[in-house]
């Protein structure tokens, strides 16, 4: 079994127990701390390996940035309902997490065993999805916090924003379309 | 009537970013997306999410064009070490999923998903349409490129003459984009499909921004006046196409007009 396997099967348990007895142990948030930094890590792992595909890469840095992201504002969500003494409902929203958690870490044990990705298209879903839950369950950071934690100008955000939507313009070949002959001579 | 939503559309109408770093708010936008973004907007508030169409075809593509456009952003800024790549792996990872979110919604709350039998779409795009628009297509032309003199200076005097030479030409040459790729015929097939098999139904119109589907611009254009004159659109291969198979393209932002006008 790889590393992120065994976290999550140690994440699952945890909770489960948090809900069986109707409070969360703080104590036994530490597995959540160490499934962040090693996710983070890994994100530099992942740039670094040059055998990648760019789009491989991307699938696998997104995924990451999810599990570091959700781990992250989720510890520290179940340290709060612990401190209210909330009747673990964190926890069981927590929970439906695991079954996207386990599938991709999964992929990326794989990864880093096998130095392949078995199925990226699948893999990319499953990423999306644990966005998509993660969203919903406000266990994502916001984006304001996330770029001011990159440091970088908002002109280089503005232009690489820019760029993509110009791109885009490309592989969908209407590059050259214009607007309508009203808006294009204004 | 019915609304066949195209790739250029759904893709175009999932770019708006929004951001704020410090005080600085920004919006990034496509720049069709407010007609794209306008006509989901006009279908909902007619109650009409069960008239909008996004087959599995678009959607794949559109997926597929907004990841392949962020793999491109990313080599075009060809970061030069590794922490400017994860910067940009970042933004990336924050400007991705905003789109596809905006995608998911438009397929997920503005829109219906009807069957389409994949290979009679394959025999149809295969055995109808694709011959039949090479037949058409064989002396359309891209733009008007007007011959005049270099002895005629003047770039006022020049444009009059040219917009003169035009409107006076009893036949200008049908304008069309050029053969359209298998995406795009499939996508065609795929509304001939649906023609047949909702003939009762009015109208079915295919919301593209790609000028394969809709009316082109006629474009006139001179090597020693490269400034583009517009001079309206010219619909005949789109108007072809409609009266062979049934099917409407048409801009968003004229299907939209069309839908504020139903009562």
């Amino acid at each position: 079994m790889g590393w992120y396997s065994e976290h999550f099967d140690r994440v699952d348990t945890t909770l489960k127990s948090f809900v069986q007895k109707g409070k969360i142990d703080t104590a036994q948030l530490e597995v959540l701390n160490e499934i962040s930094e090693r996710a983070k890590a890994d994100q530099f792992r992942i740039l670094n390996q040059s055998s990648l595909s760019l789009s491989d890469q991307r699938i696998l840095f997104s995924s990451l940035i999810n599990i570091n992201q959700s781990t992250d504002v989720m510890k520290s969500r179940l340290k709060n309902a612990s401190m209210i003494g909330e009747n673990p409902t964190t926890a069981e929203i927590s929970l439906d997490l695991i079954p996207l958690y386990q599938e991709i870490g999964n992929y990326i044990d794989d990864f880093f065993s096998k130095k392949e990705i078995f199925n990226s298209e699948k893999l990319f879903l499953f990423s999306r999805n644990l966005y998509k839950k993660a969203k919903k369950y406000n266990f994502l950071k916001d984006t304001s916090s996330q770029l001011r934690a990159l440091k970088i100008s908002s002109s280089i955000i503005t232009s690489f924003a820019e760029t993509f939507a110009n791109n885009v313009n490309h592989e969908i070949e209407i590059n050259d379309e214009v607007t309508n002959l009203n808006e294009d001579s204004n | 009537m019915k609304i066949l939503i195209e790739t250029s559309t759904l893709v175009s109408g999932s770019i708006s970013w929004e951001y704020s770093v410090g005080k600085v708010k920004k919006i990034i936008e496509h720049k069709f997306y407010k007609k794209s973004y306008a006509l989901f907007c006009s279908c909902n508030n007619k109650k009409m999410q069960e008239k909008v169409i996004i087959t599995k075809t678009v959607e794949d593509e559109a997926k597929n064009a907004l990841n392949k456009a962020v793999d491109r952003t990313i080599r075009d800024r060809a970061p030069r070490d590794i922490i400017h790549k994860y910067n940009y792996m970042v933004l990336q990872h924050l400007i991705l999923n905003d789109s596809l979110d905006k995608l998911d919604y438009y397929v997920e709350e503005c829109s219906t998903r009807l069957p389409i039998n994949t290979t009679i779409r394959n025999k149809i795009r295969d055995s109808e349409i694709e011959p039949y628009l090479k037949s058409i297509i064989i002396n359309t032309i891209r733009f008007i490129h007007p011959q005049i003199s270099r002895v005629v200076k003047g770039k006022d005097f020049r444009i009059e003459l040219i917009q003169k030479m035009v409107t006076a030409l009893p036949e200008k040459g049908t304008i069309y984009k050029g053969m359209p790729e298998e995406r795009d015929m499939t996508i065609m097939a795929e509304a001939t499909l649906l023609k047949r098999k909702y003939a009762n139904d009015g109208e079915l119109y295919v919301a593209s921004l790609d000028n394969h589907f809709k009316p082109n611009p006629i474009q006139v254009y001179s090597y020693l006046s490269p400034d583009m004159m517009f001079m309206g659109l010219d619909s005949k291969i789109r108007d072809l196409l409609r009266d062979k198979f049934g099917f409407i393209g048409e801009d968003p932002q004229q299907i939209t007009q069309i839908i504020q006008e139903l009562k």
